[in-house]
């Protein structure tokens, strides 16, 4: 325990006892024992795993969301109601333009559940995503508006 | 306007289109700065699924001379600054120890460039990332973390230790400065810039 004194031993181990740090926070050990759970009512997220979220799926799906895509609810689009609370967490975590990692931070799910189903909201005409810049890597007007605009900060 | 095109559908899309992000990664070794580096110039709190690091992890992630150290990055963190209108700069701390390798091609796919900070009291454990940057091209600069009362090296010992190229620049930098992270941010994109302008002008 040498050096890490300052760590509050039960808090530690709640937080690292999953041994999959990819998945973060979202998914407690609780919900690795099984599903039977003390609080069966409580349909949040903590108690689902990931691959229940998404049908299995991995990736950024047929959309290619990547991490950094940055995501904002089409204005143009009436409001649906009825979709999974996971999905209407998403939808409603981007009323500005924000970033897939963001939105998993924020939301408390996993960022490749984040890229699956951000990708089927843009699919399905709820969500807008930004344009690649992989493209741009090459762009010198664009790598000068950048520096322009880092300079400026 | 050079911006490219995309499966978006046209029909419909009254709201303008998001902002394009930009990536870059701040990778390094354990313990090395990525995460002061982020929030030093990032206009949110980094975000991360960070974890705190338990006894468990004691021996296998080896903080060296940053043994106060009770955190460390298991997943990943990040910070955003908003260029102007149409961009947003993303750094991704990327965790920089082996066994996170997985995500690595995640976090890198479509990346602009990264920034390697160094520890100069462990060196050693910047090799990861050098090797990973340079196996996909990703341009990089070497950017030597100066830990107050540390023993240092000059820039010229740390390129010669680290044995990069001689183009790819190797900076100091005080990850808690504003400034500073600003300033090794900028010698990145001029090097992507360079390498831009490289492949334009054939």
């Amino acid at each position: 325990m040498s050096g890490y004194d300052g760590l509050d031993d039960e808090h530690a181990y709640e937080e690292e006892s999953f041994g999959r740090p990819f998945l973060g926070k979202a998914i407690k050990a609780e919900s690795v024992g099984g599903l039977t759970s003390d609080e069966p009512e409580q349909a949040t997220v903590e108690h689902k795993r990931a691959y229940l979220l998404t049908g299995g799926r991995t990736g950024g799906g047929a959309a290619g969301i990547g991490i950094e895509t940055v995501l904002v609810r089409d204005r143009g689009q009436a409001l649906r109601s009825g979709w999974p609370v996971e999905m209407s967490m998403i939808i409603a975590a981007c009323e500005s333009p924000v970033a897939v990692a963001e939105v998993a931070a924020r939301v408390g799910l996993p960022i490749g559940v984040v890229q699956v189903l951000g990708g089927d909201l843009v699919l399905a005409g709820v969500l807008l995503r930004s344009a690649s810049s992989k493209s741009l890597a090459d762009d010198v007007h664009f790598i000068e508006r950048l520096i322009h605009g880092v300079a400026a900060l | 306007m050079s911006l490219p095109s995309d499966t978006m559908s046209g029909a419909g899309s009254q709201t303008r289109r998001p902002p394009i992000p930009v990536k870059i990664l701040i990778s390094g070794g354990f313990g090395v700065g990525k995460t002061t580096t982020v929030g030093a110039l990032s206009e949110i709190t980094p975000l991360s699924t960070e974890a705190p690091m338990t006894s468990a992890s004691v021996g296998i992630d080896d903080a060296g001379y940053a043994s106060d150290k009770t955190t460390t990055t298991v997943a990943m963190d990040f910070g955003r600054v908003t260029i102007d209108e149409s961009i947003i700069l993303y750094m991704f701390g990327t965790p920089g120890q082996d066994r996170f390798g997985f995500m690595w091609n995640d976090l890198a796919d479509g990346a602009l460039g990264g920034i390697v900070l160094v520890d100069p009291s462990r060196l050693d454990d910047c090799f990861v990332a050098l090797d990973y940057f340079e196996s996909i091209y990703l341009p990089y600069v070497v950017a030597v973390n100066q830990f107050a009362g540390r023993p240092t090296m000059t820039l010229e010992e740390v390129r010669h230790a680290v044995n990069v190229d001689p183009d790819v620049p190797v900076v100091a930098i005080d990850a808690r400065s504003r400034e500073q992270v600003k300033t090794v941010v900028l010698t990145l994109l001029h090097r992507i810039l360079a390498r831009a302008k490289a492949r334009s002008g054939g």
